[in-house]
This record gives structure tokens, C-alpha cells and sequence, in this order.
């Protein structure tokens, strides 16, 4: 009995044990000069989080929606934009788009991005006028007025559309066909943004993912390949006359665009060259050579700050970084933040 | 915490003022001898008492062992004993090893608990010549013995049926005929299980109420066993084992997306022929085993361009295995045996049809001299047959036991390797199987103290286990590309230790018994893998520092009125011990009372049970929620 006793006792023990975790930062109730930092989560765990990271005294907290809205975000966060006085909040697996005063950061509105009973599984989110494009898993690109809220209609696509850039007044969707692998989908579709209609659809390389569109109106799209014995690779799309006119053949991973360059990421390094969008030339500039990264996950450069911001995913399971750079690639400091650090905003 | 135990304290103490205290007139004696072999074991009387749908439901007596549980009935359900990864277990049914071929674990719950009259937990069984040699081989050994192979169960035949809150509905029957050389057993069981229970969980700051969806279940379950034995020395047994089943997976909860349309189903067919000769000095066995499963995993919301996901599968597994024992001297006992294994596996989703052989022997020695010390020495060699090309893998896996009984107390140790070999799905499914995988490298070390404390009236029986273990090229799937293209690693190492305390106690109390059994587990399991890593020494996920629980039953006449108190302590989700990750700490209650008429050798027993009394939330892995409080009623009759 006196074992019984004694294992009682740890009990009582440890169930007082105190937490010690580190003060975060407080959020404020007038969002300005701060980063606001989207971490995916991870699949089935409900773990996308917000975090605030205020600049002045680079204090992190990494609850803040669930601070300002007494719940959470959900399952896989996505995309991360900020339009007008409004945040989106792209969430894949809950199905929903989180809808934030970007002044305060409390949800305006959450949109359920069902079909029935089947989860569109929305992607990434652009904006052209008054009006939001989202990519859906489900072959299709949602419209909605950003001032109603109210998913107008649906755009078919190809398989699977992954991300979208709007250039030239027309919209170009990468369909991945990522769930058709290993069948996936080549191409890019283009939608006509006075008539909301597919107007061509060009074939890329397989897997197409990221989209993005320079200064001078160029569309630039990476497509995935198999991960094994077909590379990814960069795509350029003439927008004048809707044709690809260039593959690069370089190494890729991720891109972001900054200033007239694409920061370009290599596969499985933690380098980061930068690509001329002027030049367009093959010889990539080394930019990060020796960055404190453990994986490079997202890159993300602020014309406000003038900062580059490197997301560190570390093993993908365990919080991650938000690691920031000079505009000339010297590190800075980094931030500790959420699970699968991958989109930001900069508040002024 | 504090309030857990309150409640604990109060309730125990209601159960001991339950009449007078009496002196006892008879001893019920839990453990009367000490078992070299059986570390823990559950009789048919305790499983009886328990409010049990299958074999998982049961494993969380045991100390030391965390139950997976993915949902409740019908959910997947793995055992994991000392935090060395459910792999390790290897499941024995009726000295049967259970295949494990595409995930690698045994699922208990397929396994009804109705016609089982023994589960034992087994570390060391060097010269126990009925249980597989790949089984005595492995980190832990989870044996089950049903009535068909019980050599005491001497009733002719079992009906009974089993109702229960969220449409549960079960009905089993066993019979058995007994000729003076020819035994033949049959045994089946059908359950139906709605599952649309309601629950509550926090999405943050808001607690949420809703009820499951797609959770129904309906399954069957049959066997048919037959001993013959045509001489003295001669014993033939054939079993013929299936199961067939229809799942709908409501998987974890995803907020703001309750529209889960997967579906599992299965058929698996096993089929055991076995001899056994024994003779004054030696025994001899041989067994053929063959099983085979076929599997139909269905997702209707999957968003391809069929849009829909089916993916089959279909496994088999051949063994044959030879044993001899042979007595050296009156102490001293050798085994020497072998055992060869071939695994297939045929699934649209694996790059290649994978092919595995394997070939284990051992030697393996009991000697009584100074306590009893088990001891052998395994070899291990597997052949995985790529499309193109074979690679061959040897290893040797030593372990001892030693256990020496002083009257009333006995201490023991063991050290004890394992391997884990890696599952086809993790060698070759698409994109993300990796062939270069390594088995699983497992080592545990433990202590053993037993007490038995003795009175007229009551007995005591102490068991506290300390125990290390350690695993190396641990296997995990982590993302390699992005979030949705994994890869699979050897990566892993952990480090664990702990203790297991089990503390049973039976006795007279008024007219009747009362018995207590309390289990409980401290383990601290850490990932040690990268110093550099933000995981390193955290808490691996799942693995709560503290578990345990608490079965009081009083037994008066026929009546029987029992409780049961489960402890999981604070757990993580993630290998990150963080708030974010955190898992709180939970407890349930179960009582329950049984009536048992016997007359005429014939017993009618009717039970029923309420669960989850306090009606508390709770999940053993994160967002695969259990039910509130819930209510089931069991009739049985047996001649």
C-alpha cells in the first residue's frame, strides 16, 4: 500500500508541475509595425496559427487569431493576402476562407468553401478590382466580390489548379493535377477577366505549381515535374500573345519576386540566387549563400521594410522561423514562429 | 488533478465500506506462483467483467502498454509497450503470429474479446515451444489464447448477445464437442455499431458540440478449430480463422469540415495446421501457417479526375516452422527451432509488387538452477526481392531473463533486442517508399520485483518493473519536398525509461470479495536523435510521462459490481513538447454490475455497464474523439 501511496503522491506532484513557457507579445488592438506570419500547421492536426511579430521589440506571439477570434483557425493554411482593409486567410483542408480587418485582425467573415458535401479544398487567392479569384482542388476558380463576401461563381479549370497571378487583365491558373500523380496535369489556363471565361489553355511542363508576375507583366510559372527523374523547372508566359516562350534550365524550387528579380530557390539547398526578369538570363547571381536555415521553405520580400524573409520549416513537425535578410542578402535575425512558417504580411 | 484524485480517494472508499469486514474463509490468490514468462496477464474472469468489444479495449489494463486508440469501435487500435512503437509487438493468437505485411502492426480491434480466455504479456519465452519464433524474437510478445485452444475451458457451448448506446448491437455464439481423441470448437461473432455519437472538442477559446458521422461499422468474425490426437504423444490441431468487415473512416476532426466519405474495407482468411509430439525428454512441433488479407480503402471525396480514391490491396503470408525442445537434465531445458516466412503484397499504389522471405532460428536454453534463467540467441535474415535485384540482411538478436523467487518476493532483469523490420507501404508506396530502409533497432533492459503479501483474509501482489529502452534507425515519415510529399527515413532514435507498477489485491470482505487491481506507468520517452534538432530530449508524441488505472470490483453470491478508473496523463501531439502540441491530461469512469445463475453446470450472466460516467471529452490521439457517457448491456449463456 505503500507503493499505492507513493505513486499518489508523484501524481499530486506533477499535476502542479507549472508550465515555463517564454512571455509572447502582446497583440495590439490597432494593427502597425509588425509582421503578420501564416503557418501552415500540418495536415489533420487543426494547427494553422497566425503569428504576430512586432518589429520594435521582436517579441513573437503565435495565437493571434486565436486571440483576437476565441477560436482557431483550422486545418492547413495556404495563402495569406491582404487586399484592400482586408486579410485572407486561405485554409485548404478546414475548406473556408478566413476574412480579417486588416486593421484589427478580428474575422469579418468566414466563407465555407463546400460543394455539397464535398470540399473544394481552396489553394491561393488573387485580386483584380473588386473581385477575389480562388484556386479549388476541385478543378475549378471561385469568384467573389470582395466587398459581399459571397462566392458569385465557379470557374472551370484543369485538374487540381495549385496557384494564380493576374497579369494583363486575364488570370493565369497553374493546374497541378497533383492528385492524378502520377498523371498530373501540364498546363496553364488563362481566364479572360471581363468575361470570366477560359480563353486558352497552355501547356507548361508537368505539375505546374507557382505563379508569379514581374513588372514588366510576364507570368512566370514553375512546373513541379515527378520530384525523382523529372526536374522542375521555369516557365515564362508572353501575356501579349498567351505563349510560353521560355524554358529555363536552371535548378528550382520556389521563387518570389523582388524588385525586378525572382529570388529562386534550388531543391533541397538553402542557397538563394536571384534571376534578372530584365535580362532573363540563365546565370543565376548568388544572393544567400550561408543563410541560418535548416529548410527553406518560402521566401517573401517587403518593399516596405525592404527586408527579404526566408521561412525555415526546420522538419516540417517542429515550429519553424521566420528568418530575415537586408536587401543586399546579409541575415539580420530570425523570429521563432509557428509549424510550417509560409506566407507574411508587413504592417507599416 | 487534485479533484481527480479526491473523487479517487472518495470512491475507493465507498467501495471499502461496502459491508463489514470479515475474516476471510477462503483465499483468492492472484499470481499463486510466480510465471518466468506471463510479465502480465488478464484471466477470462477479469476480461468478463469488463465492458470489452475487442482485444484493444482490454490492453489498457496492462501497465506499461499505451493503446492507440483511432475512434472508439471500429476505430484502429495498436499496442505500443514501453514506448518501443507498436511494430515491435508481435500478436499472438492462438500461436499464430499475426501478419503484419503492409502497415506493420496488428490491428486489436478486429479482435473480439468474447471467446478469449487468456492475454498475456510475454518478454522473454526462450523454451515455450507453442508460441512462433518470430514472435520470441520480437520486442514484446502479445499472446492471446482464445477457448478454442484453452485446455481448461471445459463448457460445451456459449450464446450471447451485446446492445449498446449509439446502435450497437453484437451477437456471438462458441460451441464445442469433446470425443476421447477429436475436440472440434466453432466460434462466431457479428457486430453492428451506427456510431453517431455526440462530442464535444475546443477549437480554441469555443467549445463545440456535434455528433460523428460516417462511423458505422459491421463486421464479422468466425473460426473453427480442430484437435486430434491419435496417440499419446501426438496432438494435430487445425484452426480456420476469418473476418470480414465494412468501416466508414470519420477520421480526425477537421474544423469547419465534417464531410469525411472514406471507407475501409477488409476479408482475411488464416488458416493454422500444427503437431506436436511429446515425448519423456523431448518435444517436437510443426506448424504451417497461411494467411491471407485483402483490403479496400475507398475516399469518395477525393478530388482527382475520377473523383473518387480506391485503392486495394491484397497481402498473404506463408510460414512453416520447426521446434524442438528437449529436456538436458531435470533443470534444464534447451530449445533449438526454425522458421521460414514469405511475404507478398499486390497493391496499385506500391511502385512494385514487393516479396519478402524470411528466415529466423534460434536457440534458446531454461535452466532452474538459481532462479530461472531463460536465454537464446536468434538469427535473423530477410530477402526483400526488388523487381530487379534481391538484398539480403542478417542480424543477431540475443536476449536473457533471470528470475529468482525468496518465498515472498522475487526479482528478476532482462535484456532483451529486437528488430522491426520495415512495411512494404513504407519500402514502396508511391513517391514516398524508400527501399533503402533498415529495420528498427530495439533494446530494452528491465528489472523485476514481485511481492506477495500474505494474510488469512486478504493477499496483496506487488509488481514494479523498472525499465530502459532504446531505438535506434527509428522509422519515420517526414515531408521531403513540401507538405504533401513525404518521404520515409531511417531518422529516429529514442531513448526511454520508466517504471510499471501493478499493485493486485483480493480480499473477504462481509459475505463477499473485493478485489483491486491498480496499474501504473511512469515513462519519460525521448527523441534523441539531433542534438541540433528543436525535438531533441522532448517527449515523443503520444507518450504521456504518467498512465495507469484503477479496477475495483466487489463480488457477492452471483452478483458482481465492478468499476474502472483510466488515467492518461499530458501527452504531446508532436515530437515538440510545446503548448501548441499539448494533449490535457484525462480520466473516465466505468461502472457496471453482472448477475450470474448458475445451475446444472449451465450459467446465465447478464452485465451492464455504464461508461464514461463523468461524461468527460476525451481522445488518445488528437482529434480522434471518443464518447461521452454511454451505456451497454451484455447476456450470455453458457452450458
Amino acid at each position: 500500500m505503500k507503493f499505492s501511496a507513493l505513486i499518489l503522491f508523484l501524481l499530486l506532484i506533477v499535476s502542479c508541475k507549472k508550465d515555463t513557457t517564454k512571455p509572447t507579445a502582446a497583440i495590439p488592438a490597432t494593427l502597425k509595425a509588425g509582421l503578420l506570419v501564416l503557418n501552415e500547421g500540418m495536415f489533420q492536426f487543426n494547427n494553422a496559427k497566425l503569428s504576430w511579430i512586432n518589429i520594435a521589440d521582436q517579441s513573437v506571439n503565435n495565437d493571434f487569431f486565436e486571440q483576437k477570434n476565441n477560436r482557431s483557425l483550422g486545418d492547413t493554411g495556404n495563402d495569406l493576402k491582404r487586399y484592400g482593409g482586408k486579410i485572407y486567410v486561405v485554409m485548404s483542408t478546414s475548406s473556408t476562407i478566413e476574412i480579417l480587418n486588416a486593421t484589427t485582425g478580428k474575422s469579418i467573415k468566414q466563407i465555407s468553401m463546400m460543394n455539397g458535401s464535398t470540399p473544394k479544398q481552396p489553394r491561393s487567392i488573387a485580386f483584380y478590382g473588386s473581385t477575389a479569384f480562388v484556386t479549388c482542388y476541385d478543378g475549378f476558380v471561385d469568384v467573389f466580390d470582395t466587398t459581399n463576401l459571397t462566392i458569385a461563381m465557379r470557374i472551370p479549370v484543369g485538374q487540381n489548379p495549385e496557384d494564380l497571378a493576374v497579369s494583363n487583365h486575364k488570370l493565369y491558373v497553374s493546374n497541378s493535377g497533383g492528385l492524378n500523380f502520377p498523371n498530373v496535369d501540364s498546363t496553364v489556363s488563362i481566364i479572360n477577366l471581363n468575361t470570366f471565361q477560359e480563353i486558352k489553355r497552355i501547356t507548361v511542363g508537368p505539375n505546374p505549381g507557382a505563379v508569379v508576375c514581374d513588372a514588366e507583366g510576364d507570368v512566370y510559372v514553375i512546373s513541379r515535374g515527378d520530384y525523382a527523374a523529372i526536374p522542375a523547372q521555369l516557365h515564362r508566359i508572353e501575356t501579349f500573345n498567351d505563349t510560353k516562350t521560355h524554358d529555363f534550365n536552371f535548378a528550382i524550387q520556389s521563387m518570389s519576386i523582388f524588385q525586378d528579380k525572382l529570388l529562386i530557390s534550388e531543391p533541397n539547398s538553402i542557397v538563394i540566387k536571384t534571376f534578372n526578369t530584365l535580362t532573363e538570363s540563365n546565370n543565376l547571381i548568388n544572393f544567400i549563400t550561408n543563410a541560418p536555415v535548416t529548410t527553406l521553405y518560402g521566401m517573401h520580400y517587403s518593399s516596405i521594410t525592404n527586408k527579404v524573409y526566408c521561412f525555415d520549416a526546420v522538419n516540417y513537425s517542429s515550429t519553424g522561423y521566420v528568418v530575415q535578410f537586408s536587401a543586399s542578402g546579409n541575415y539580420e535575425k530570425k523570429y521563432h514562429v509557428g509549424l510550417n512558417p509560409s506566407k507574411l504580411i508587413v504592417y507599416e | 488533478m487534485l479533484k481527480t484524485i479526491l473523487f479517487l480517494g472518495a470512491f475507493t472508499l465507498t467501495f471499502f465500506s461496502f459491508s463489514q469486514y470479515k475474516e476471510i474463509e477462503e483465499v483468492i490468490l492472484i499470481g499463486k506462483s510466480v510465471d518466468s514468462t506471463r510479465i502480465y496477464r488478464l484471466d477470462e474472469k477479469r476480461i468478463l467483467a469488463k465492458n470489452a468489444s475487442d482485444v484493444g479495449d482490454l490492453m489498457r489494463l496492462f501497465p506499461g502498454v499505451q493503446v492507440s486508440s483511432y475512434g472508439g469501435i471500429g476505430g484502429l487500435k495498436t499496442a505500443n509497450f514501453r514506448s518501443l512503437g507498436a511494430g515491435q509487438t508481435s500478436v499472438v493468437f492462438d500461436y499464430q503470429a499475426q501478419s503484419t505485411t503492409q502497415s506493420g502492426a496488428t490491428d486489436l480491434g478486429l479482435i473480439p474479446a468474447d471467446f478469449i480466455s487468456e492475454i498475456a504479456v510475454i518478454q522473454q519465452a526462450s523454451t515455450d515451444i507453442l508460441l512462433p519464433i518470430k514472435s520470441k524474437l520480437s520486442g514484446t510478445i502479445l499472446a492471446i489464447q482464445t477457448k478454442h485452444q484453452a485446455a481448461n475451458y471445459m463448457k460445451n457451448g456459449l450464446v450471447g448477445m451485446q446492445t449498446g448506446s449509439f446502435g450497437l448491437i453484437e451477437g456471438f455464439a462458441f460451441g464445442q464437442k469433446r470425443w476421447e481423441k477429436l475436440k472440434i470448437s466453432i466460434s462466431g461473432k457479428s457486430r453492428f455499431y451506427n456510431g453517431a455519437f455526440p462530442f464535444t472538442y475546443n477549437n480554441g477559446a469555443t467549445q463545440v458540440s456535434a455528433t460523428r458521422k460516417n462511423n458505422q461499422v459491421i463486421d464479422h468474425y468466425g473460426m473453427i478449430s480442430c484437435s486430434y490426437a491419435p496417440a499419446k504423444n501426438h496432438l494435430f490441431s487445425l484452426g480456420i480463422t476469418g473476418n470480414s468487415y465494412d468501416k466508414q473512416l470519420p477520421g480526425a476532426i477537421i474544423f469547419y469540415n465534417e464531410h469525411a466519405k472514406q471507407y475501409l474495407s477488409g476479408n482475411q482468411l488464416d488458416f493454422q495446421l500444427r503437431h506436436l509430439y511429446t515425448g519423456k525428454m523431448i518435444q517436437l512441433k510443426t506448424q504451417l501457417n497461411h494467411q491471407i488479407n485483402q483490403l479496400t480503402y475507398t475516399d469518395s471525396n477525393y478530388l482527382n479526375a475520377a473523383g473518387f480514391l480506391k485503392n486495394e490491396f491484397h497481402a498473404q503470408q506463408t510460414d512453416a516452422e520447426l521446434q524442438l525442445k528437449m529436456k538436458l537434465t531435470n533443470k534444464t531445458s534447451c530449445l533449438i527451432g526454425t522458421s521460414l516466412h514469405n511475404e507478398k503484397l499486390v497493391a496499385a499504389t506500391l511502385s512494385l509488387l514487393p516479396n519478402r522471405t524470411v528466415s529466423e532460428s534460434m536457440l534458446g536454453i531454461t535452466t532452474n538452477y538459481f532462479g530461472v534463467l531463460n536465454g537464446q540467441v536468434g538469427l535473423l535474415a530477410y530477402t526483400d526481392n526488388f523487381s530487379d535485384k534481391t538484398a539480403t540482411k542478417t542480424y543477431i538478436l540475443p536476449s536473457v531473463d533471470w528470475l529468482i523467487k525468496r518465498k515472498q518476493v522475487a526479482f528478476g532483469f532482462a535484456f532483451r533486442q529486437s528488430l522491426r523490420l520495415p512495411t512494404f507501404s513504407e519500402l514502396y508506396y508511391q513517391q514516398i517508399g524508400n527501399n533503402q530502409l533498415l529495420p528498427e533497432k530495439g533494446s530494452q533492459f528491465s528489472l523485476r520485483m514481485l511481492h506477495t503479501y500474505q494474510r488469512k483474509r486478504m493477499i496483496f501482489q506487488t509488481i514494479i518493473q523498472p525499465f530502459f529502452a532504446h531505438v535506434t534507425n527509428k522509422i519515420n515519415a517526414i515531408p521531403s519536398k513540401n507538405l504533401f510529399i513525404w518521404s520515409i527515413q531511417n531518422i529516429g532514435k529514442t531513448r526511454a525509461f520508466g517504471t510499471e507498477f501493478s499493485e493486485q489485491m483480493n480480499s473477504r470482505l462481509g459475505k463477499g470479495i473485493i478485489g483491486m487491481a491498480v496499474n501504473y506507468t511512469f515513462q519519460y520517452c525521448v527523441d534523441i536523435t539531433d542534438p541540433a534538432s528543436p525535438t531533441y530530449n522532448n517527449l515523443i508524441s503520444y507518450s504521456p510521462l504518467h498512465s495507469g488505472g484503477i479496477e475495483l470490483n466487489y463480488n457477492w453470491n452471483s452478483w458482481r459490481v465492478f468499476s474502472q478508473f483510466n488515467y492518461q496523463g499530458k501527452r504531446y501531439s508532436l515530437n515538440e513538447s510545446i503548448p501548441a502540441n499539448e494533449l490535457a491530461a484525462f480520466n473516465t469512469i466505468d461502472i457496471g454490475g453482472s448477475y450470474r445463475f448458475e445451475k446444472n453446470n449451465r450459467s446465465f450472466n447478464v452485465r451492464m455497464t455504464i461508461n464514461n460516467l463523468t461524461n468527460k471529452s476525451n481522445n488518445y490521439i488528437n482529434f480522434f474523439v471518443l464518447p461521452g457517457i454511454n451505456f451497454n448491456m451484455k447476456i450470455s449463456y453458457e452450458i
